[in-house]
């Protein structure tokens, strides 16, 4: 279960703390889904990091199956993102002089067991899954944008995550492309029983998700 | 907006890339032309310590003997066009020995000087009275000299009789003076004066000239002029001096004597050539020349009776009037040649013609000592003491015989037994003095007594009938004058100006060994340059893709980056043009006190001239704007697309091509390595000429390869977990740029190539008793002021030699005497060129010896391949003088290899060709170029003795036993020979002051390729940094996948330092190579200094790429995950 209790959050700047999140709470079980929409700026993306352990919260508390990930070191907080969170970014930002396979297994690398031919296997099956087995052994260059999305749908999926966090996944796609892979995110999150957490300003795609949420004035309305 | 308004803008936009651009041209023309500079600093420092020392002398007159002071003004009188000042002087070879301390110089030069010597000079001074003497700076520090101290200054003693002959003054080749110092004369007052150029400390005294020509008994007589030309006048002194020149400046003396005119020799004997001009000046007079070969048997004996110490005249009976003398020279020399005896003689050895005589005498022998020979005659006639049998002037002055009172008070250089002197040869001496006592034919007396000297003591020439004999005696004069070449006959006029100017272009040009020394700094700076330019386009990817995509033609965008680069390119250049004044500066500050070793003096200054810098900043913009175009041409085969991309990868098609390239680059350089390595094992090549390149062409091999494997399928595959699959990820990413990837390893590679190459050529302790080592198994090594004669070898020969009580200390040494014509050190410690160079002369016994190793010969028969030195007593067919020397002076100060012919003494009347016949391999002798005693003693019958020596010592059984004998050896060698100013060193001494150099120049070269390793870490920093900033989106999406912070810098430098160690591994691979001779023929080298610059060249690029990394680490990366 993802529990965000009074969250805040505020930037430092030369001209003092820039608030950007003010005491936003939700929660979310197993095989639920939400997306969290809102005009540019205001604060959907810091949220979705302050969840995926990437940006610290300025209070408040995140628990994932009751894990604080803020309350661990930065090992384990780094073990606790590979192992639990899945990321979606909007730029697919895969590694160029990587394989679509590759890039699929990168987060593999930094796992206790490494690269195995299980994970192997598994990401094939990813691969397979959004579509691309053809296009295993293809570079990122190679690919167009809504393949390399896909890719990173695949890699984002690699550890089985109990969360996964999306940040405007179709913002740079075509519409077809964009009903691609909103197609593959709610699929997959049905089939792997995640907690799905999109981050968008499409409507289409958040229409397919079970919550919607609004931030408005750094607070976040149902 | 036009083309040059954005190439302005682009400029400007672009500052900080294009910053380092212009530092990395600037770094490699400060490197060019600083290295150019310090060429010209060498050559102008060099020029200018010739003007310190030569004063204001434009021109000098020396002899070997000694001259008329009068000379100096005669000349000036004759030329006043030409000459502004003449000051005679005494320049002599001296060792100065410190009163109080016992400190003792050796090789000092002492000045005998009166004022014109500083009116010449324009230094208003008084030369010093009495017993007063001026030191040098550097000799007065060395003997830490304070004034009113007492100096012995033992100056060598100027004798016109040869020292090895018999009546050499053997005992007294230095004459002690007892001196006060009066003060030390400045350098600017021209207290280093020196005729001859020379970089090192000065060592000399200068004191009065009438004091010092009567202390050596030679007032009136110099055998040094100074000549200041008047400025603006040119022209030869020559004729001058040939116009103002008398027989007696050259050792002749002339006078009219009973009616006939005498030609005779200060040296006791005619030279050849005066022999024959004498002959032929009487023939064409008409006058009849008789020549005289006078000697002094030690004993004649008829039977049972002797007499002692006899003068004996050799006589051409054809030229002698009739009469019992004549015939009975004439008589047959069978089986015994005739002698005639004087009455007196036929009495006392109750001799009658038809008795056999034995005659004994003396002869000075090679090796060094006088040996007793005897001759057997018939006596064919005696005659009375009348006419011609009466003439005591038949026989030469003989110091210390001629002017005797009494027989008993003789006091010749030679062991006499004055207890076999009778009352009757007293009684004979009373009577007739120095007539002969009997007379054999001319050809017998020149061939029992002849030396290399001449074999005539004097020529009577008799003037025709009616004829004076003084207009004889006139004619003969002037007639020797005008055929003599003065210069050969030992008056040598020198335009020490510009003989001067000549030796300070150097032995090496300075300009081409730092250039040499910078090569890799300048291949790092060039490549640190091309590195910065190829990531500034990289960085401008997408910009050049817009530009594709708004229609610029791709020659037009080729032509906007290159106007880019080549304003980059000038600009390097003005500002490298600034820095390598600095670089020069740098360079000669460590001439001056770190390298000073490799140059022995501290007097280098930097001399800023144009020339070096226009030709620096005109290489440095040619070589950058031919590197930027070479990067430029990594623009072609990309699509717009892929540009627009800013992934900046080439078309597959272009890819391949390129890597075709780099396959042919890899396979054309280790061919060519190859056939190097081969060339030289084969001995087709020199080791320099073979592994070095061979080293260099696998380097480039090394790299190209490098490349290729980071194309061949870009890397290893991703698998297994930890710290292995970070390493893997991490050259798979270095494999995504290889171009930058393997120029960063490539600026490491060459930096470590040069470094290890190098330190491999450092020279250690040799091996120097090994026959073969740098000192042929000698121990010792040794030079005196003053010629030795006597042979040290035998017990005698030490003894005569003064060396008492030295039989312990010298047991089992043995000696082996090198003649030595004083030049020019040819040794790597002069840096001015040798014009006139040291030879030495070496005896049959040193080539028999077969020491030192051959680095190459032209030996042509097994004998000579078994012994080299054999080849310097085979005459060359082309009459060119057979010489070996030092194979490192020959590559780097004589210019010359064997087979080459080698002309020194260009300057005198009489050029000596040589023949390099052979290098000796490393040695003690790099000093000198050797040649055989018989052409030695041709070339140079005026040098006498023996100025070196070499010696074995039994080896001991430990090297510290070692030191310690050849320790009580020197001291003994010194101390007994110490009136010849005999300086001794171990060899292992001497190998090391030779060593040193080059190892200081060694120093030197690594010192600036450790400059290129620094340019090395910028680079792989710089790549490193720029990377990581390039691919901060990359490391923050494995951040969000969950890497930890370590895991990403882990995974950062793994990536560099897999460049970073395969730069070394590529430089040590190559150096290997390099190096090659020198590993087989002294194994790995087992000193810490090449671990210790490998662990230095990998620390420093690991710091520096840790530190890079923590740099472009150092910020949060989350933020770069945000596409707004």
């Amino acid at each position: 279960m993802l529990n965000v209790q009074n969250v805040s959050k505020a930037f430092d700047t030369p001209r003092g703390p820039l608030p950007i999140l003010d005491d936003v709470s939700m929660s979310l079980e197993r095989g639920q889904s939400a997306a969290i929409m809102g005009p540019s700026g205001s604060g959907k993306s810091t949220l979705l990091y302050i969840i995926g352990a990437l940006e610290p919260p300025s209070s408040g508390t995140v628990t994932l199956d009751g894990v604080n990930p803020w309350a661990l070191p930065e090992a384990k907080q780094a073990a606790f993102r590979n192992e639990r969170v899945g990321f979606v970014f909007q730029d697919h930002l895969l590694l160029p002089q990587l394989t679509a396979l590759e890039n699929v297994l990168t987060p593999a690398i930094v796992r206790p067991d490494g690269v195995t031919n299980e994970i192997r296997e598994r990401a094939r099956e990813l691969l397979a899954q959004v579509g691309l087995a053809e296009r295993a052994e293809h570079r990122p260059a190679e690919l167009s944008g809504g393949e390399r999305q896909r890719v990173a749908l695949a890699r984002a999926l690699i550890g089985a995550p109990g969360l996964l966090l999306c940040d405007e996944p179709t913002g740079n796609l075509d519409r077809t492309s964009a009903a691609s892979v909103a197609d593959l995110l709610v699929d997959l999150h049905q089939k792997l029983n995640t907690i799905l957490l999109v981050v968008t300003h499409s409507l289409a795609l958040a229409e397919r998700v079970g919550h919607r949420y609004e931030l408005d004035s750094r607070r976040l309305v149902s | 907006m036009t083309i040059g308004a954005l190439v302005r803008r682009s400029l400007r936009h672009h500052a900080r890339t294009n910053a380092a651009v212009v530092a990395g041209v600037a770094c490699a023309v400060a490197v060019l032309a600083g290295a150019l500079l310090v060429g010209g600093s060498v050559r102008g420092s060099l020029r200018a310590l010739v003007d310190q020392r030569l004063g204001r002398a434009d021109v000098v007159i020396t002899a070997q003997t000694f001259f008329r002071d009068a000379l100096a003004d005669d000349i000036r009188k004759t030329a006043p066009d030409l000459v502004d000042a003449a000051a005679p002087a005494i320049a002599a070879n001296a060792v100065v020995t410190h009163e109080s301390s016992r400190r003792r110089a050796s090789k000092v030069v002492v000045y005998g000087i009166d004022d014109r010597f500083f009116a010449l000079h324009d230094v208003n001074r008084s030369a010093p009275e009495g017993r007063d003497i001026l030191l040098s700076p550097g000799l007065a520090a060395e003997l830490g000299v304070a004034d009113d101290d007492a100096l012995i200054v033992r100056v060598e003693r100027p004798s016109d009789i040869p020292l090895e002959s018999l009546h050499g003054r053997r005992d007294e080749g230095g004459r002690s003076l007892r001196t006060r110092a009066a003060g030390v004369l400045p350098a600017e007052d021209l207290g280093e004066f020196a005729p001859s150029p020379s970089q090192g400390p000065v060592r000399a005294v200068f004191m009065n000239l009438a004091r010092l020509q009567s202390d050596l008994g030679i007032d009136g007589r110099v055998n040094l002029v100074l000549f200041r030309r008047t400025p603006g006048a040119a022209g030869p002194l020559l004729t001058a001096l040939e116009a103002s020149a008398r027989p007696e400046d050259l050792g002749l003396k002339t006078s009219v004597l009973g009616g006939v005119a005498l030609i005779e020799s200060e040296a006791g004997l005619l030279t050849e050539e005066v022999a024959t001009h004498v002959n032929d000046i009487a023939a064409e007079a008409g006058a009849t020349a008789m020549p005289v070969m006078a000697y002094l048997a030690n004993e004649m004996r008829v039977g049972d009776r002797a007499t002692p110490y006899s003068l004996i005249a050799s006589l051409d009976p054809a030229t002698l009037p009739e009469g019992s003398l004549r015939e009975g020279l004439r008589a047959p020399a069978h089986p015994y040649p005739p002698i005639v005896l004087n009455e007196w003689a036929a009495r006392d050895l109750g001799a009658k013609p038809g008795d056999r005589l034995r005659m004994e005498f003396y002869r000075w022998l090679d090796e060094g000592r006088l040996g007793i020979e005897s001759a057997e005659f018939v006596v064919s006639a005696v005659v009375p003491i009348a006419g011609l049998a009466a003439d005591r002037d038949l026989a030469p002055d003989y110091p210390g015989i001629s002017d005797s009172t009494d027989l008993s008070d003789w006091d010749p250089p030679f062991p006499i037994d004055l207890g076999r002197v009778r009352q009757v040869d007293e009684d004979y001496w009373d009577a007739y003095r120095t007539t002969p006592k009997a007379f054999i034919p001319l050809e017998h007396g020149q061939r029992f007594w002849g030396s290399r000297y001449g074999s005539l003591t004097s020529i009577r020439v008799a003037p025709a009938a009616g004829e004076d004999p003084g207009d004889v005696l006139a004619s003969l004069q002037a007639g020797l004058m005008l055929r003599l070449d003065l210069q050969a006959a030992g008056l040598q006029l020198i335009d020490v100006r510009q003989q001067g100017e000549d030796a300070a272009q150097g032995a090496a040009d300075f300009g081409q060994y730092f250039l040499g020394f910078s090569f890799f700094l300048l291949i790092s700076a060039l490549l640190l340059a091309a590195l910065f330019f190829r990531l500034g386009i990289e960085q401008r990817m997408r910009e050049i893709g817009l530009l594709q995509a708004l229609g610029f033609p791709a020659r037009t965008i080729r032509r906007l980056f290159l106007a880019e680069g080549l304003t980059l390119a000038v600009a390097g250049s003005l500002a490298g043009a600034a820095l390598a004044v600095g670089y020069a500066a740098f360079v000669l500050y460590g001439l001056r006190t770190w390298w000073s070793g490799a140059v022995n003096t501290t007097a280098l200054s930097l001399h800023v001239s144009p020339t070096p810098l226009v030709t620096g900043v005109l290489a440095g913009i040619i070589t950058a704007a031919i590197v930027i175009i070479l990067s430029l041409r990594g623009l072609r085969g990309l699509s717009t697309r892929t540009v627009l991309g800013g992934v900046g990868s080439a078309a597959p098609a272009a890819a391949r091509t390129a890597s075709r390239r780099t396959v042919t680059l890899a396979i054309v350089s280790a061919t060519g390595a190859t056939a190097l390595v081969a060339a030289g094992f084969a001995r087709v090549l020199p080791d320099a000429a073979a592994f070095f390149p061979a080293g260099m062409l696998l380097l480039i091999a090394a790299l190209a390869a490098f490349r290729l494997s980071l194309n061949a399928g870009r890397g290893p595959a991703l698998s297994g977990g930890g710290s292995g699959a970070l390493s893997r990820l991490g050259v798979r990413n270095a494999a995504w740029r290889p171009g930058r990837s393997v120029l960063s390893a490539a600026l490491v590679a060459s930096a470590v190539f040069m470094i290890v190459s190098v330190d491999a050529f450092r020279k250690g302790g040799d091996d120097a008793l090994e026959p073969d080592g740098g000192a042929g198994g000698f121990a010792i090594i040794g030079e005196s002021a003053l010629p030795m004669v006597h042979d040290l070898n035998s017990v005698d020969g030490r003894e005569a030699a003064g060396l008492f009580g030295a039989d312990d200390a010298l047991e089992g040494a043995r000696f082996y005497p090198l003649r030595l014509r004083p030049g020019d050190d040819a040794s790597c410690l002069n840096l001015y060129k040798p014009r006139r160079p040291r030879v030495v002369g070496v005896t049959e016994a040193f080539v028999e010896a077969n020491r030192f190793n051959f680095a190459s010969s032209s030996a042509k028969s097994d004998a000579e391949r078994a012994n080299p030195w054999r080849m310097l007593m085979r005459p060359q067919a082309d009459g060119a003088i057979p010489a070996i020397a030092d194979a490192t002076s020959l590559q780097y100060v004589l210019h010359a290899g064997v087979g080459d012919e080698l002309i020194i003494d260009e300057d005198s009347a009489r050029p000596i060709r040589l023949r390099i016949v052979g290098a000796i391999a490393h040695t003690v002798l790099q000093g000198e170029i050797l040649i055989g005693e018989p052409a030695f003693l041709q070339l140079f019958p005026d040098q006498q003795g023996f100025r070196m020596l070499l010696a074995d010592l039994p080896r001991a059984p430990d090297a510290e036993a070692m030191m310690e004998r050849i320790r009580i050896a020197t001291a003994a060698l010194e101390e007994g020979l110490v009136d010849a100013g005999l300086d001794v060193e171990s060899t292992n001494d001497r190998l090391a002051v030779y060593n040193r150099v080059e190892n200081t120049y060694l120093s030197t070269f690594q010192t600036l390729g450790a400059l290129g390793l620094l340019l090395g870490t910028v680079g792989l920093a710089t790549v490193l940094a720029r990377n990581v900033l390039e691919r901060r989106r990359e490391l923050a999406l494995l951040r969000a996948v969950g890497y930890a912070q370590s895991q990403v810098s882990r995974l950062v430098l793994s990536e560099h330092l897999m460049l970073l160690v395969a730069g070394i591994v590529a430089g040590v691979l190559a150096a290997a190579v390099a190096i090659l001779p020198a590993l087989i023929d002294r194994g790995m080298p087992g000193g810490w200094t090449l671990p210790a610059w490998l662990a230095v060249i990998f620390a420093a690029g690991a710091i520096a790429t840790i530190l890079a990394g923590r740099f472009a680490l150092g910020r949060p990366l989350v933020g770069e995950l945000r596409s707004e």
